[in-house]
């Protein structure tokens, strides 16, 4: 199985041009040799620029958000008849290499989706307190509605086989992709899986959910979950 | 409980009626709104002429209802005719966000195919 793994990274990025060279180049010089598809989610910089001549590159015509970005990585990864595919931030927060440790995962339990945790080891960069916070009141909310204790259900670092991208491509949340497409996975039967791996500090440009965004993210995530369990239980 | 209106608020409704129902009519023969539309929309100008024509219905709805003024079941239809009106409006809107993003990404992916083929 090992070596007939077909593997796809999607690199959704919006207004990158700062840190999708560098990220591309440590790709290329990993030993893996993956393929990268780098989403350009309608940058107004020099990113789709940059970005298509280190690797494929499919240029959004309108910024449609990171799961709108995502989802197009998914699409194009079932398109091309690939394996796996394992999404990886273009900010240049989730280092490449640990991409291994989620294929070591998936080699050894085939889970459907295998995420990449900041807080099962305690190393690297590891958020805000408040983000901290809202991460574990969402990993909370999955835990008691789905009954799967989920450390980082916000990590963008993860890696999803065939069923996963099926899913995914046909519904992929638009505005809180991560935690709701954790729930989602449960809800469809998925078996999802945890991997410690070490995230970096953002280099360059900030983060899209500051101040009180936090806690409106944290309550509508937890909405959203909330609202998606309900619609099992009335069998909508 | 009675209620007679004054020929004042006959011919201001009146007017009302025809002006407001010209207008949407137009706009619907123009296709800028569907027949659903125009039916929703011509009942805020329809609910009070016939209050106005016909007051004894509102005297009996209000006695049904078991409300004390005339008035709250007037507004009460126009604020159910409004919002039946609105959850169509979000639902129809929401339809469209996804067919936007559906369609953007097919685009998009469409190019890139294109692309794929021309570098070929």
């Amino acid at each position: 199985m090992e070596d007939k793994l077909s593997i796809l990274l999607v690199i959704p990025c919006f207004n990158e041009a700062s840190n999708i060279g560098k990220l591309l180049e440590e790709i290329r010089g990993l030993k893996e040799g993956y393929d990268t598809i780098v989403i350009d989610d309608g940058s107004c910089d020099e990113t789709y620029t940059i970005a298509s001549h280190l690797s494929s590159c499919i240029r959004l015509i309108t910024n449609l958000g990171i799961g709108g970005a995502v989802q197009t990585g998914i699409k194009y990864a079932r398109e091309k008849n690939y394996d796996l595919c394992i999404q990886v931030d273009g900010d240049g927060q989730h280092p490449p290499d640990q991409t291994r440790l989620l294929i070591e995962n998936y080699k050894k339990s085939s889970a459907n989706l295998v995420i990449g945790s900041r807080f099962i080891k305690e190393e690297g960069f590891r958020s805000t307190w408040a983000r901290r916070l809202g991460i574990n009141l969402i990993g909370t909310a999955i835990k008691w509605l789905y009954g799967t204790k989920i450390t980082d259900p916000t990590s963008g670092l993860r890696l999803m086989d065939r069923k996963a991208m099926d899913i995914f491509s046909k519904d992929y949340h638009e505005d809180f992709p991560e935690p709701i497409a954790v729930a989602k996975a449960l809800e469809s039967g998925l078996s999802v899986q945890e991997v410690p791996v070490t995230m970096n500090l953002r280099k360059y440009g900030n983060s899209s959910i500051t101040g009180r965004k936090k806690l409106t993210y944290m309550l509508r995530v937890i909405g959203y979950i909330i609202l998606m369990r309900l619609g099992r239980l009335m069998r909508l | 409980m009675t209620y007679q209106p004054t020929l004042q608020t006959t011919i201001f409704i009146l007017l009302f009626l025809v002006l407001y129902l010209f207008l949407i009519i137009r706009k619907a023969v123009k296709n800028d709104i569907d027949l659903y539309d125009l039916l929703l929309l011509s009942t805020v100008a329809i609910v009070p002429t016939i209050f106005v024509f016909f007051p004894k219905i509102a005297v009996v709805l209000a006695a049904l209802i078991g409300v004390g003024y005339l008035f709250f079941v007037f507004f009460g239809l126009l604020f159910l005719i409004i919002f039946i009106y609105l959850y169509r409006l979000v639902l129809k809107s929401n339809r469209n966000h996804k067919m936007i993003v559906l369609l953007v990404q097919e685009i998009s992916l469409l190019k890139e195919r294109l692309k794929d083929r021309e570098d070929i």
